[in-house]
């Protein structure tokens, strides 16, 4: 019960601060000089162009009309039509969003596989040659930048090696298909992020494994991947999971860049084309995309935590 | 200070640092050609005379790099220094005052910060122009300004409870001397951390987005825009990428170690705790 309330809770106050967010982007994006007809019509800007492609896009009300009006679309689940490619928001944005979700989702899995991996492992390891080697490793991988990163993969995997296609989003849902366009940029999406959970994984294991019911478990004649695996990765659990959402927002922000490098259609890019075009409607739509997941991944870590750890009451 | 120098990792970090500062400060001395030396040895390969060989202008992509540096850091720097002041008084503000302004400033902050960096820093770029360095700034800051705040808040809150401050007050000592004299003296070596913490990400963000071509004007080069551009070569010419690529990925190496090896020195407690990576 308590469970329920709680979920129905914060959804509520989910949906709140969608509202808030979308509303901030609205007049924060229209408040400021600088007309998108301006920019649109560049060099062959009349006056009746103007006025003309003003009244077409809605412009011409004063702001709060165009608020109730898009308020009203909203509710309709309408985000409007883009300025420039003229199809619809929900359209566009529905057409790549699968590409998005399967990057996010492989990027993840990635990050998360091998960052808790190698951080367990120099956990252990703690102070040995291994370590050190595992958090160097760890310390490249999240200081070279997204997009060298992947053009490093795809010069080496795509043409030196020509393992995988060098750019583009899959096209049919078949594994063949996901592992040839999904494993690159998952790699340039989650290799760095990796290296940050490793060094938390490591440094919050560290901490537990020096614990006194570890000492215990060792005692009793354990075998270290016991330990490891069953008794210190279950009191680690609860940072990681904290951890690994931040992450994942994080990654959010790495889309654009791993989407651009890889010619990948996605969230990130299409959102980059928007603010580039000044495409009010675009950018909109996609700011509540982006706003719908970080709410979605920060409440699904919340509901977590007293899954992994009984000892924490929701309220 | 001597036990940084002790420090193995602060101290390659540190050296890391120097070398790219100077490099890019000396731009013009020690690059061997000028930005505007255009040849006709297009996207030649690394060789005697190209270290990093040739761009798709002839140009020479040492020199290139090295006459890039000074604004990539210089921008990366600025950034600091702005976000930073600005997101340290907040957080001082804040924990200080306490009530409203603090709740108020907080849930500003916290919105922000739960949102991906990047996507921010699109969206100031959206409203305020993509192309201009100030847009940039401004666009890099309103990322961290939170980030600088909330530690600060954190830090702040502790001193300004402690008995000292209390006493202090009972005596009748004012607000601001308070604040100077009691408070801030605690909240160096925090505001030292948080500097050297988040000066990689700066950097890395920075890079993204002058990949991404915004920021600067299109004439200036960037680290992340040679990059861009040597990117649709990269096929014929993949040292247009990996030698920028790694001029990047090592200065951002270097800053990290040298802020680990600050934050190690200054406070063991939250050893391996915050890397640069959690803001992009």
């Amino acid at each position: 019960m308590a469970l329920l309330k709680y979920i129905f809770s914060r959804t509520v106050r989910g949906i709140v601060s969608i509202f808030v967010i979308v509303t901030i982007a609205f007049f924060a994006i229209r408040l400021v000089p600088g007309d998108p007809v301006d920019v649109w019509l560049g060099d062959y800007a009349t006056p009746e162009l103007v006025a003309q492609t003003t009244q077409a896009w809605g412009l011409d009300k004063p702001l709060v009309v165009q608020y109730f009006v898009f308020l009203r679309q909203l509710a309709k689940g309408d985000l409007g039509t883009s300025l420039r490619a003229n199809a619809s928001v929900t359209y566009l944005i529905g057409e790549v969003f699968p590409y998005t979700v399967r990057l996010m989702i492989a990027g993840a899995v990635l990050s998360v596989f091998f960052g808790v991996l190698i951080g367990a492992y120099a956990a252990v390891r703690h102070n040995s040659f291994g370590d050190m080697a595992s958090m160097t490793a760890c310390m490249i991988f999240l200081s070279i930048p997204g997009f060298v990163l992947g053009y490093l993969l795809i010069y080496l995997f795509a043409v030196t090696w020509r393992i995988f296609p060098v750019i583009g989003g899959e096209k049919a849902l078949s594994i063949a298909a996901l592992w040839k366009h999904l494993t690159l940029p998952a790699l340039s999406l989650g290799l760095g992020y990796a290296g940050t959970i490793a060094r938390m994984t490591r440094s919050t294991m560290v901490e537990v494994l020096n614990s006194d019911y570890i000492r215990t478990a060792r005692s009793k004649g354990l075998r270290q991947s016991t330990i490891v695996f069953k008794h210190a990765m279950r009191n680690t659990l609860t940072s990681l999971v904290s951890m690994i959402g931040v992450q994942v927002i994080v990654m959010l922000g790495g889309l654009v860049v791993t989407e651009t490098v890889f010619s990948r259609p996605g969230l990130g890019r299409l959102y980059f084309t928007a603010v580039s075009a000044r495409d009010y409607p675009l950018m909109q739509g996609s700011i509540l995309v982006i706003a719908v997941c970080v709410v979605v991944v920060t409440f699904l870590v919340d509901i977590s935590y007293g899954i992994i750890d009984p000892r924490i009451q929701y309220t | 200070m001597k036990r940084l120098l002790k420090s193995k990792m602060a101290v390659s970090g540190g050296v890391v640092v120097v070398l790219v500062l100077i490099a890019s400060l000396l731009a013009p001395w020690v690059a061997p050609y000028s930005v505007k030396d255009f040849t006709n040895d297009l996207l030649a390969p690394p060789s005697v005379t190209h270290l990093f060989g040739t761009d798709s202008f002839g140009r020479d992509a040492l020199s290139l790099v090295l006459h890039s540096g000074l604004e990539t850091l210089g921008i990366s720097l600025l950034t600091l220094v702005i976000s930073g002041l600005i997101g340290i008084v907040c957080g001082i503000v804040s924990g200080y005052v306490g009530g409203w302004t603090d709740k108020t400033l907080s849930m500003a902050m916290q919105g922000i910060m739960s949102f991906p960096s990047m996507m921010v820093a699109l969206l100031v770029m959206g409203i305020f122009g993509t192309i201009g360095r100030a847009s940039l700034i401004g666009a890099i800051s309103v990322t961290l300004i939170p980030r600088f705040s909330m530690i600060m808040r954190g830090a702040t809150i502790p001193a300004r409870d402690a008995e000292y401050v209390t006493a202090a007050q009972a005596l009748g000592v004012s607000r601001w001397r308070v604040l100077w004299r009691h408070i801030v003296p605690n909240l160096v070596t925090p505001m030292v951390v948080v500097c050297s913490t988040y000066l990689p990400s700066i950097i890395l963000l920075e890079a993204s987005l002058s990949f991404l071509g915004f920021g600067a004007p299109p004439d200036a080069p960037t680290w992340g825009r040679i990059v861009s551009e040597g990117g649709k070569y990269f096929r014929i010419a993949p040292w247009l990428v990996m030698f920028p690529g790694t001029v990047i990925a090592v200065t951002v190496i270097g800053f990290n170690l040298l802020g680990e090896g600050i934050r190690d020195v200054v406070d063991p407690r939250i050893r391996g705790k915050l890397t640069a990576k959690s803001v992009r």
